[in-house]
């Protein structure tokens, strides 16, 4: 009887999530469409074995949207929900899945909420399966044609962050081959800088997200555009020290979008060292009364638990506060020898 | 120095230009974060400029550096204000 869903796993490597990740989706009662690479260990080609409907083994070709589309092509279920071999999905989230997929659904494309440490974001993970739907670029590929899927904060993807270094590094080569392939696709810039940042080569991170802003037309309130300058005022404080420079960023940044917690953070941090606590401490309650970003299509901050880091920071303040007083106290007390 | 962004913002803000009028008051900010007129006038500009939950946030700041009851009432009227015309642009977006 045909299946009302196909799952895409590609396994690109040694994956110590691969069974609990096919596990998880067990309840959805699935078409398991798996992508085997060859690049992994033979226990793990056993477990694709064990809940394959359809195995395909190819040759990995540093090109994720090669190995989607020929899973897309091998799927003869309605709906194709892609996951990969180091994410699962919780039972609640599963639940939501089968409720969808039994009501009367109009939208033919889906995105859930990739959870991934302590950031989150959407993205488009299920789809109706017709026969002109395919993935476009090698890495960060997305589905073509252009489509506005649902979200659904509500369904919880968790990506299970193992070695950051080595996807970095394989993420980092594929980009940069894809740049010198389309130099005028600018995009892979953004995720370049973000990948650099990751394995703490800042000064490429730097380069690459001032590059992608030099070229990058879109307005100013894109999210994207939001990030990088973000990723560059990060850099400048925690990195160049240079907080003149991320000040500047940040205060422009507010002006077009003072709900996102973290720029007043950031802010907040500034002050913190340059030894202003009373004014970091306000910063730190703007970004509680202020930052309150709500769930959209991408970003990188922990949606539920926003306020977390400024609480905390505030309670810091009051501390260094305390100290500093005391110290001065000290000081002062002491007396002058001739 | 401050006082001069302030009269900057507020001549601006008679001016309608808010984005001028946000530039001046978030520059002040960088200078002292605890002026409660930063956040008034900023809420002011988004609101003119129908960014209704930005002008939430900073009436919400506003109230938070506020100590008079009435005029906590009011930023309280003012963050409902918000509240209501953002609910409105949101039903009238996703009709759209």
């Amino acid at each position: 009887m045909k299946k009302k869903i196909s799952i895409n796993i590609i396994t690109t490597h040694d994956e110590p999530y691969l069974r609990q990740c096919l596990e998880s989706v067990k309840d959805l009662d699935p078409e398991y469409i798996i992508g085997y690479t060859g690049d992994t260990s033979k226990e793990e080609y056993e477990i694709c074995k064990e809940f394959a409907d359809e195995l395909d083994v190819f040759e990995w070709k540093d090109d994720f949207s090669y190995a989607r589309n020929r899973l897309i092509k091998k799927s003869t279920s309605d709906w194709i929900l892609w996951i990969d071999s180091d994410e699962t999905i919780e039972k609640e989230s599963i639940q939501r899945i089968n409720d969808l997929l039994n009501s009367n659904l109009k939208n033919l494309y889906h995105s859930f909420k990739l959870i991934h440490g302590s950031t989150s974001m959407g993205q488009l993970r299920m789809f109706f399966n017709t026969e002109n739907i395919k993935f476009e670029k090698k890495i960060h590929e997305r589905i073509i044609p252009d489509v506005y899927p649902k979200n659904h904060p509500e369904i919880q993807i968790i990506h299970h962050v193992q070695n950051i270094t080595r996807s970095s590094l394989r993420n980092i080569h594929i980009l940069e081959n894809e740049l010198k392939e389309n130099p005028n696709d600018l995009d892979n810039n953004f995720y370049i800088a973000i990948e650099y940042h990751l394995i703490g080569k800042h000064m490429k991170a730097l380069l690459h997200a001032e590059k992608f802003l030099h070229h990058y037309l879109g307005d100013d309130i894109n999210i994207r555009k939001l990030y990088m300058r973000y990723l560059i005022s990060y850099i400048h404080v925690y990195h160049l020290q240079n907080y003149q420079k991320a000040m500047e960023i940040m205060l422009a940044q507010l002006i077009l979008n003072c709900n996102i917690a973290e720029f007043w953070c950031l802010i907040g941090d500034i002050f913190t060292f340059i030894g202003k606590y009373k004014y970091a401490q306000r910063f730190y309650k703007n970004a509680i009364s202020m930052g309150e970003y709500k769930y959209d299509n991408m970003w990188l901050v922990d949606l539920d638990k926003y306020d977390t880091y400024p609480k905390t920071m505030i309670q810091r303040c009051e501390i260094r506060k305390n100290i500093d007083i005391q110290k001065f106290n000290q000081e002062i007390n002491e007396p002058i020898i001739p | 120095m401050i006082k001069q962004y302030e009269k900057n913002a507020k001549l601006c803000f008679e001016n309608k230009q808010y984005q001028g009028c946000l530039k001046a008051c978030f520059t002040a900010m960088s200078i002292n974060p605890e002026l409660q007129w930063i956040y008034d006038l900023s809420g002011y500009c988004y609101m003119n400029l129908q960014m209704y939950s930005q002008s939430r946030g900073c009436f919400n700041t506003s109230k938070d550096l506020e100590t008079d009851e009435n005029k906590i009432k009011n930023y309280e009227r003012l963050i409902k204000l918000c509240y209501e015309k953002e609910n409105i642009d949101k039903h009238n977006n996703n009709t759209r």
